[in-house]
């Protein structure tokens, strides 16, 4: 398996989070309620785990963060960048081309 | 209490040298997190000290939160990480480096201007523009330090030691490395700079010792030592957890 495969791997969570904040604004626990409800509760991270990668996410650049007042509470919203978008059509690439390989694996006998 | 645990939290990702700012905004996250969790528990008819623990639960183990920020190199603070180096190598190496820039200054400003060294008597803007040079270099650059400093470790948790030795840095080389001016006091003299190496009132090259510089070397460092005690409660405003042995 090529190395940045098994880096990828364990990048699921950045998958999730920059899809998850291509279509709208979030704050943290905004992201973690989308993840779940939106993989059918088959991925549901330990909720404050979410706040390294969006830290990390933010640093390199993928994420933009602000504050801002909602009914009363200040929160810390992210909002994809156009460098993130970038990282996030690559890394996609990267997860449909090893989804394939694996299918193809799952789907293949030996004669 | 929960928001005591994010109080552990914050300590060990200073220590762990994360930038202060994503440690600021971390426990601030985790704790809205929290309340927004207790909140739709209770929502739901969880009894509120029931709904306090699950919340915590579903926060996760704080522990693995914080190994994850550490661990992570671009939340990292390069302050944090390597204090020595701008705790200790700066004082040393900016005293000299800020000395030969102010001479140079002032002889570029000459040259552009005009104003002779022999000329006699100096004009009264380049004698208000030495001396505030002057006093730049001897009095505000230790007092600007030692608030830099200062400022530098409110957020942070730092070792002891190396900001004591720091400011016993600044205080030593402010007082050891000096400028002077002498303008022309006629027509026949040379207005001077001068840089005196000096160890309170020593003067090594010369062999001498002088009770004014001795004198000066130590109103520099009690200058700086005050300096120090003033943009300490100035910035640190009580914090009692800045400092690790």
């Amino acid at each position: 398996m090529p190395k940045s495969n098994a880096s990828f791997m364990s990048g699921v969570p950045e998958l999730l989070v920059l899809r998850l904040v291509m279509r709208q604004e979030m704050y943290g626990y905004q992201i973690v309620r989308a993840i779940r409800v939106s993989t059918n509760e088959t991925i549901a991270l330990a909720e404050g785990v979410i706040y390294p990668t969006l830290h990390g996410l933010e640093k390199k650049g993928f994420l933009k963060a602000s504050s801002k007042t909602v009914e009363g509470r200040t929160r810390v919203y992210y909002r994809i960048t156009t460098k993130g978008e970038n990282r996030f059509n690559v890394i996609n690439d990267q997860w449909k081309t090893i989804t394939a390989g694996v299918n193809s694996c799952l789907e293949f006998s030996y004669v | 209490m929960f928001s005591e645990k994010l109080q552990n939290v914050r300590i060990e990702m200073l220590k762990g040298g994360v930038n202060p700012r994503y440690v600021k905004r971390t426990i601030r996250e985790l704790y809205d997190h929290y309340i927004d969790l207790k909140h739709n528990l209770v929502n739901e008819g969880i009894e509120e000290i029931d709904a306090e623990l699950q919340a915590e639960n579903k926060i996760g183990d704080l522990n693995k939160i914080t190994k994850e920020i550490i661990n992570k190199k671009e939340l990292q603070s390069w302050i944090s990480l390597h204090p020595k180096i701008v705790f200790l190598v700066t004082p040393v190496l900016l005293y000299p480096l800020a000395l030969v820039a102010c001479i140079f200054l002032l002889i570029g400003v000459t040259k552009l201007s005009g104003v002779s060294v022999s000329g006699f008597p100096t004009p009264f803007w380049f004698q208000t523009l030495s001396t505030s040079v002057v006093y730049l270099y001897n009095i505000m650059i230790p007092i600007l330090m030692v608030f830099y400093f200062i400022f530098l470790i409110k957020d942070r948790i730092i070792n002891k030691s190396i900001i004591y030795l720091s400011i016993a840095l600044v205080a030593l080389f402010g007082s050891i490395l000096t400028m002077n001016i002498d303008f022309p006091k006629s027509s026949e003299e040379l207005g001077t700079i001068q840089a005196t190496l000096q160890f309170f009132g020593y003067v090594p090259f010369a062999g001498v010792f002088q009770l004014e510089m001795f004198i000066t070397g130590v109103l520099h460092l009690a200058m700086t030592c005050v300096s120090a005690w003033i943009a300490w409660k100035w910035f640190a405003k009580n914090r009692d957890d800045v400092f690790i042995s």
